[in-house]
């Protein structure tokens, strides 16, 4: 399966070539995140519509990171260790995060993503309310629901890509993009 | 009773802001709603209301006037409203202003969205954001 084959650095490399507006891999807090989604703000104040959305799908996205990474920062306060990176192409934004999951973990998230793809903007806004509406999961910090608004802001498929380790972590990262001044028709995603 | 405010603040969260009035019974929130406690800060509010409806038993006026909130906060905003509808339909005056910024149709989206989930009237209103 070669979603389970990815190569992080090769595709690292690959999209440095881009603008890329933010690049960090390293243990995650609060302090940093609100940092970066303030900078976010001021280098996308010139789109404001795009602008929001990045930053909305960049917030949910980076407390995925902060809540779920299983990499610890054994320095310190023990901080989650992740990837988050944001690059402008011409048509898009570009939005990526990477942490260590475990294995036994990869077959839910990636029927997870399966399920959000296969529906459309009526039917995704049908499942967050769903999810908004159950009891929240066991290991849930937030709503549950925050890849399916990823989704929906992001009007956009989301794509994720696994590399196992040996041992028990595997290498997640999300893809997602954002068309830049999208007045999205409705038609092209049915 | 008292009135229930909380000073708005863009920090390492983004603290809405929140004047609850007990003697108008008119409501409001706004700004921006990512938050360290998400429950903890919505509990406040749902405990306020709940403490107006038992003791002053009148009118209800909820402004929303926000302009981001994460879906934590959104799950939370749920819960809020299911406060204002369940007094509704004990008898009690409920409005509820929905204000939304004009380009963003996700917030828009999310008041049709929260009127499916609880069946209260939401009233809908485009702004223009300040900055």
């Amino acid at each position: 399966m070669s979603v389970k084959d990815f190569n992080f650095f090769e595709y690292h490399t690959q999209i440095n070539r881009n603008n890329v507006l933010l690049s960090y891999k390293g243990p995650l807090t609060d302090v940093l995140l609100s940092e970066f989604s303030r900078d976010i703000r001021k280098k996308l104040q010139e789109d404001p519509k795009t602008g929001k959305k990045v930053f909305a799908i960049f917030m949910e996205l980076a407390q995925n990171v902060l809540y779920y990474s299983k990499e610890v920062n054994h320095f310190g306060n023990k901080d989650k260790v992740g990837t988050l990176v944001i690059v402008d192409t011409p048509d898009h934004y570009k939005l990526i995060t990477g942490n260590l999951v475990f294995k036994t973990a990869i077959d839910r998230l990636v029927s997870k993503f399966e399920v959000i793809n296969s529906l459309d903007r009526e039917a995704l806004r049908e499942y967050k309310r769903q999810l908004r509406n159950d009891p929240k999961g066991e290991e849930s910090k937030g709503a549950g629901i925050g890849l399916v608004q990823v989704a929906l802001t992001a009007e956009n498929q989301l794509e994720i890509k696994i590399k196992e380790f040996p041992g028990d972590f595997a290498f997640y990262a999300l893809v997602v993009n954002v068309r830049k001044n999208a007045e999205v028709s409705e038609a092209e995603t049915a | 009773m008292e009135n229930l405010e909380i000073k708005g603040e863009s920090g390492v969260y983004f603290i809405p802001e929140v004047k609850l009035n007990a003697t108008s019974g008119v409501c409001e929130i706004s700004g921006e709603s990512y938050l360290e406690d998400t429950d903890e800060f919505y509990n406040n509010i749902i405990s306020w209301l709940e403490t107006y409806i038992n003791e002053v038993k009148k009118a209800l006026t909820f402004n929303f006037k926000l302009t981001y909130f994460n879906t934590s906060s959104s799950r939370s905003i749920l819960n809020v409203l299911r406060v204002l509808k369940k007094y509704e339909d004990d008898g009690g005056k409920v409005t509820v202003n929905w204000y939304y910024p004009e380009d963003d149709d996700s917030i828009a989206e999310e008041a049709e969205d929260y009127m499916k989930d609880t069946g209260l009237k939401i009233n809908m209103f485009a702004f223009e954001p300040e900055d």
